[in-house]
Parts: C-alpha cells; structure tokens; sequence
C-alpha cells in the first residue's frame, strides 16, 4: 500500500487525488507521466516514498517550478522533461510521483511526437 | 611550508573532473575508496610556493547518505578534515546546486564556491551577483569557466587567502525555524556529555542530523555510554515537531533549505525577462540524435565507429607491439643457448609482458573514445535511449557499451564500466562481460569449427556469440535477483548540455586509465604468465620416448642438408608434445581428464583449457603440441582428435567451454581491480567454470539427441 503523506497539501486544496489515486473526483491535478511532450505544467509536489521523495527534490523537481516535457525515449520509456533551467531523463513509473497542475500546452512547439 | 589539502565537491556535471585535471595534469593518483568500487582520485601541484593535494570526491547532489558517494563524501569532509572545500557550482543550476552549499555550510568547514561555466551564463543572459551572494554566505564565490582555463589562477589566490583568513565564528547558520532551533539547542547540549565526539564534529550539525533521523551520524556516536537517553530525546523532539508540522521532520528541514536557497536567489540572480529565442543547440542535436527513428541507427553507427577504431587501429598497433615482441624474442633465441633461462624469458616473461602491453592501445583508444563521449554530454543520451532495454535486465543504460566493447575485448570492455554511477549496476557489467565473446576466442572457433562443422562454420560461431549473450542475460538476472536485490536506484539522470570536451581533459583522462591498466593489472597478468609457464616447464624430463631416439638415428644416417632439418624440426616438435605431458600441466590434465570425460574430451583439451586462462589465444598453440600436429604430419590433426575420441559434438561442447569459463589472467585481474574484491573475483571464476562445464554438457548431450 502506498502511502501518500503530503497531507498538508490534502488539507489546504482538498484534492482526492493525492489520497485516492486517479479514479476518484474531478481532480485538476495530474502526475507527471500524464504530461505529453510539448505541454508544461507546474510541480504541486512529489508523492511520499521512501528514498525518491528526497532524491527527486534534491536533483530538482521542486514545488512551483515549471516542468516541461521535451520528449519520449524511442522506445516509449524514459521521459526527458525540463525543469529549471536543466534537462533531467526520468522513467515513467518514477514521474508517476510528481504530482503537477496548470497543464497547458506550449504555443508554438512543434509536436513531432504523437 | 605545509601541505594544503583541498576537497572538490560539487554536482556530477558541473565540471568538477575537468577542474581537477586541468589543475592536476598527469600528477595523479587513481585508486579505490576502501571497500568499495568508487574511485577516489587524488592529486598534487604547486601554486606559488605552495603544496596542494588536491582530492576529487564523487559527484553528487546532496550530502543526505543515500547513497556510498554521498556517504564517502561526507565521511571524508568530516573525519579527514580538508583544510579548505572547494565547492564547484554550475552556473546554469544555480538553484539547484546550491541545496549541496547549504548542507556544507551546515557541517561547517571553510570553503570557497567557484561558479563554473559562466560563459553559458552569461549566455543565457542570467545576471548573477556574486558579491551579493558572498555577503549573504560569508563565503567568497567566484566566477570560474574551467574549460577555458578563465578564473583558476583568481580562484586559487582567494582560495589561499581564504584558508589563512576565514573564521569559524563569522561562519552563518541557516535558520531552520524557531521551533527546530530550540530543539537542536537542546541536542547541541546534550551533545556535550559526549566529548571526544563533540570535538571531533561540529555539534550544530550532529544536532541537525539527529534530528532528521541520520543513521550514520547515529553510527558515529556508537559505543558511547547513555546513547539510550538521547536517543529517547531525539525520538521525543521528533515526535513533537512532527505533531506540530503534521510533516517529517528532514522534510521540514529540507524545507527550510530550499526556501533560503530561494530567498538567495530572489535576492542575488535576475533572469532575463523574456526567454531568449535564440535556438538552444542542444536542443537541436538532440531532437536528431534522440529521434524516434534516427537515434538508434546514429547510436549503432557511432558503436560501429568506436569497435572499429578500438579493435582496428588499436589492432594496428598491438599488432606492431607483438611484431617488437617477437623480434626481441627471436634475437634472444639466437643470441642464449637453450636453458632455462632462455625459456624463461621467452615463453614465461616476454609473452606474459607481450600479453599485458597488446591491450594497451586498444585500451587507450578506447578510453579516449569514452571520454569524448562522457564529456561531450553523448553518454547520457545512450542511457536514456537505451534504458528500456536494459532495465529489462536489471542494469543501467549505459552498460551497454561496456557489453558491447566486450564482444571486441572483455578488459576494456570491463575497464568501461566505470562510466556508470551505481554500483551495483557496475558490479553485474563487470560480472556479465565475460560472457561477451570476446575477439581472442575466435581463433579457437575458427581452428575447431573449421575441422568439425566445415560449410557450417559461420553458422556454429554465430551460434556462439548468441549464446553468450543469452548467459549474458541469464546471468545478471540471477545476480539482480540474489546479490544486489537491494532497492533499485531511481533512474534520474541529468542530460547535460551538449558541451566540446576540453582537450587536456581528455589526454588526462586517457593517460590515467593506460597507466592504471599497466601499474595495478599489468602485475598480476605477468605473475600469472608465470606461473603457467613454469607449470609447463618442470619437472623436466630427462629421456624421450623410442621414437625420438629413432628419429635422432634416422638424422645421422641422412645425407641431404634439408631432410637433416626437417628431422630435427620434427625432434623438437616431439620432444615439446612429450615434456608437455610429462609436466606438472600434463598431470593436472591427466589429473581433471576424468572430470572432462562427460564432456566427451580428453585430457590434452583439459590442459588446453588450463593454458587457455593466460589467454585464449594460446589454446591453439597448446592442443597443436599435445597432439604433435606438427611433429608428425602423415595424419591430419583432425584426424588426431578423432581418434583421441572427440565427436563433432564434444568439439562442440569444448567451443561452448571456451566460451564460458574464466576469459584470460588480464579479464581476471581487471575484474579484481573494478570489483575490488576478492570474493566476487573468485565468483566469477567459479561461476564461469561452473557454467561452462554445464552448458558444455547440455549443448553435447543435447545435439546427441537432436543429430
């Protein structure tokens, strides 16, 4: 069972989504692996877990900033997204942490990938 | 005068290896942190009248020990105590980097903080106050741009200055909040009840570790009498401000630091309004070398160049070095009379040293490669590309070019898994690149196939390489699923910009990994050499057998000059096959003979097999003497096995040995040097054997059946 403890984020906006998964409510907020390349969002947070949690603060993924996702590997797994002012390469199943919202599309990016 | 010791620490990226070798040059010690596979590279120079040592500690994000770099690079800056940090900072990251500056701070030692890349910054037209920034550290912080040698020369002078000038009291805190502050008071107090250990590390920072639940400084305090109690007060102040921020107390403070970070940075660095639209050039490579459909064959095709220049060049000149090797060898055949000594030299140390230095240019070459790929920003791209692939099998993406020089030669193959971060992933490359069939096995499959499959050859070799690889995979699922279960890491890796290598950097880095090849394995292939040498040499034997004896009458009844020769060629070709048995190598062989019989080989392959751990090559040479094919050519060599009982089969099975077991003594030391251990040597040896003697039996037992 995984545990989501950012509970101070449950609290203030009272979103199911960090406490329940994707399937319950209307929430605005998606996880990072749900970014298409070319669109950008802006980090909410990153999902408790063990040793990640840290780690993908400590490289980067920090609340507030702006992430962009540039593309897909070619064989559909790492995803490498852009975060202050830096490139970063991440598996899916470890964007699935990273909580974001606002997600709108770049104008002007040329969407190659489908 | 006194030595000044000087720890780099920044951010893997930030430029801090081409600091060091550009300060360095070729003064450099390479080794081992103890107990494990991390390298710790050491290094001294002058700088006006001044000794530094200079060490270059692992690249990291954070001082937390997650992981052994983090954990090395910490338990250094503490207990060795550097006279100075020099802290390297990629100017484009500034943010980011500075998370690291704040834990330094914490452990409070005196350091300096040299902005690298400030070309790129200036750039991105990213407006940065060092002055400001200074202020608000108390830490000096200097533009540098390593690569183009800009800002060392500045950089080294305030670091003198610095060492001589800063002071422990003027040194700040991060506030960490009125709440955690009171509480480290607290611990800092009891801290002191503590005093070899208050003494010996700062107690504002053992405080701050404690209270973030740090193991290892838990660790340091061990053995100290009522640890009990202020491990309860820890708890208690834990549970208390948990309650109270309804959050983990690390997370808090990792909280705190990113917002002094922030304030740092809204308060010191202005960027530029509107984004530049310049086009960004990585970002153009990239969108062709990481394309959907482009990026494979591109990588395949720079693979392919990188085999071809290694195996091919590098070939060119192993092929001059063994050209040298011979020529002394020849003339010292000429000038010695025949003894042990001439044999000695010749067959134990001239082709232990001929084995060592034929790899030294494929290594250079190799290495030179790596480097311009690793610092050209290329390297991450290959993982990231090839990640899927590879996590499949439980090791990083970048393994793959460790696996795949193997195919050309396991020692740089295994040399090449350096250029991962993980150790554990490093550990399974190292293990797995055995089974990569490598370029010295090929003579034994073309000399047997050649006899046994004919037309089939090609198809049998193939077969082979495939066969490897599939052991290959096998065996790091095994590992991955035995040994090194431990949490997998998070593959979250920085791809950098893309970047021209400097070329000091380069020759640095080259010279640095020929000279480790030559000074910690060259050693261990020539006692090797040795040994075998000496194991096929004694004891001697005294009489030959009838038919030399017949052969020798046979010479002096003969009256042409070229008969006479061809005889005592044959003499010597009979008289090597003959003390060959006799030696302590033949026994050994006729002693496993009965152990290699389910494999349907005899003992001249057992002994064979036995030479071939110096090298592979020289099991050719070995089973044409035991078989005598020379001495006596009325019957062809194939014929010769065959009547020693080997089947198309078992030449088959003894293929998939060679394949499989113990590579060659360079292969074995240069697992012992990147494992740094001697029990997973040992392993791999066993394993090998192990395996080969297997699949050995099953591949024979199996075309028995299927043929």
């Amino acid at each position: 069972m995984i545990q989501f403890i950012k509970e101070e984020y449950v609290r203030e906006r009272k979103c199911h989504r960090l406490r329940h998964g994707r399937r319950f409510g209307q929430c605005p907020w998606k996880t990072l692996d749900e970014l298409k390349p070319g669109e950008k969002a802006i980090i909410v947070g990153v999902r408790h877990h063990p040793f990640l949690r840290r780690r993908l603060m400590e490289i980067g993924i920090r609340e507030g900033k702006e992430v962009f996702m540039r593309r897909d590997a070619p064989l559909g797994d790492p995803v490498e997204i852009s975060v202050m002012g830096m490139n970063l390469s991440i598996r899916k199943a470890e964007a699935k942490f990273i909580i974001i919202r606002d997600v709108q599309k770049i104008e002007g990016s040329n969407n190659e990938e489908n | 005068m006194k030595k000044i010791k000087i720890a780099l620490v920044g951010n893997p990226n930030s430029g801090k290896t081409t600091l060091f070798n550009l300060l360095t040059g070729a003064r450099q010690h390479v080794g081992n942190w103890p107990g494990v596979t991390v390298e710790r590279k050491e290094g001294r120079f002058h700088y006006k009248n001044h000794e530094l040592e200079i060490i270059d500690l692992p690249g990291i994000y954070s001082l937390s020990p997650n992981s052994i770099e983090e954990v090395i690079t910490r338990n250094y800056i503490i207990s060795e105590k550097p006279d100075i940090v020099l802290n390297i900072i990629d100017g484009t990251t500034l943010e980011r980097s500075l998370y690291l500056t704040t834990q330094l701070i914490d452990i409070h030692v005196k350091m300096i903080i040299a902005v690298n890349m400030y070309d790129e910054v200036l750039q991105k037209k990213i407006d940065i106050n060092f002055d400001r920034i200074s202020e608000l550290l108390k830490i000096p912080v200097l533009p540098i741009i390593a690569r183009k040698e800009i800002g060392i020369k500045k950089m080294l002078d305030r670091l003198l200055r610095e060492i001589t000038h800063q002071k422990n009291e003027e040194r700040i805190h991060i506030n960490y909040g009125e709440d955690i502050e009171k509480a480290v008071k607290e611990l800092e107090c009891q801290l002191l009840c503590f005093p070899d250990v208050s003494r010996a590390y700062y107690s504002r920072w053992m405080a701050i570790q404690l209270l973030s639940g740090d193991e290892e400084v838990i660790k340091l305090l061990k053995g100290q009498s009522n640890l009990k109690g202020l491990k309860s007060l820890i708890r208690n102040k834990q549970n208390q401000l948990e309650s109270l921020y309804k959050n983990e107390v690390d997370s808090v403070i990792m909280e705190r630091r990113l917002g002094f970070i922030l304030g740092i940075i809204r308060e010191c660095v202005k960027f530029p309004k509107q984004e530049i639209s310049k086009i960004d050039i990585t970002e153009l490579i990239d969108s062709i070398l990481l394309n959907k459909y482009l990026s494979f064959p591109i990588f395949a095709l720079i693979l392919w160049g990188t085999f071809q220049l290694t195996f091919t060049v590098g070939g060119f000149f192993s092929g001059w070095i063994h050209y040298f090797i011979n020529l002394i060898s020849g003339f010292i055949l000429t000038a010695m009379s025949e003894g042990m000594l001439r044999d000695l030299i010749v067959n134990g140390i001239l082709s232990g040293v001929g084995g060592i230095l034929v790899f030294l240019p494929q290594i250079m070459i190799l290495f030179l490669v790596i480097a311009i790929l690793e610092d050209s920003g290329y390297m991450a791209r290959v993982a990231f590309i090839m990640d899927r692939l590879m996590h499949f099998l439980g090791i990083h993406g970048k393994s793959f070019i460790s696996l795949f020089m193997g195919i050309g030669c396991n020692v740089p193959g295994i040399m090449a898994a350096r250029t991962l971060e993980n150790e554990d992933d490093r550990k399974i490359t190292v293990l797995i690149n055995p089974f990569m069939s490598c370029s010295a096995r090929l003579p034994v499959y073309v000399l047997i196939t050649g006899m046994f499959f004919k037309e089939y050859a090609g198809t049998v070799i193939f077969s082979l390489y495939i066969l490897g690889i599939i052991v290959a995979i096998f065996t790091a699922k095994i590992l991955k699923a035995f040994f090194f279960k431990k949490k997998s890491v998070p593959f979250v890796m920085e791809l950098p910009p893309y970047r021209t290598p400097s070329l000091k950097s380069l020759v640095v880095h080259m010279w640095e990994r020929a000279s480790l090849f030559l000074k910690k394995m060259g050693g261990v292939i020539l006692v090797g050499a040795i040994i075998i040498w000496a194991l096929g040499y004694f004891p001697r034997l005294k009489s030959f057998s009838p038919e030399v004896e017949k052969l020798k009458l046979q010479m002096n009844v003969e009256t042409s000059a070229g008969e006479k020769e061809d005889i005592a060629q044959r003499i010597s070709y009979l008289k090597a096959t003959e003390q060959m048995e006799y030696s302590y190598i033949g026994r050994i062989g006729k002693f496993i003979g009965p152990i290699v019989k389910p494999l349907g080989f005899g003992w001249r392959e057992g002994v064979a097999l036995i030479t071939g751990i110096v090298g592979k090559e020289i099991v050719v040479s070995t089973l044409s003497v035991l078989y005598g094919a020379e001495a006596d050519k009325s019957i062809s060599f194939k014929e010769k096995m065959e009547a020693n009982g080997v089947t198309p089969y078992s030449a088959y099975g003894f293929l998939v040995f060679i394949l499989l077991y113990v590579p060659c003594l360079a292969t074995i030391s240069a697992i012992m040097r990147e494992t740094n251990s001697i029990k997973w040597t040992a392993f791999s040896i066993a394993y090998g054997i192990g395996i080969g003697y297997l699949f050995s039996f099953i591949a024979r037992q199996i075309l028995m059946l299927l043929l």
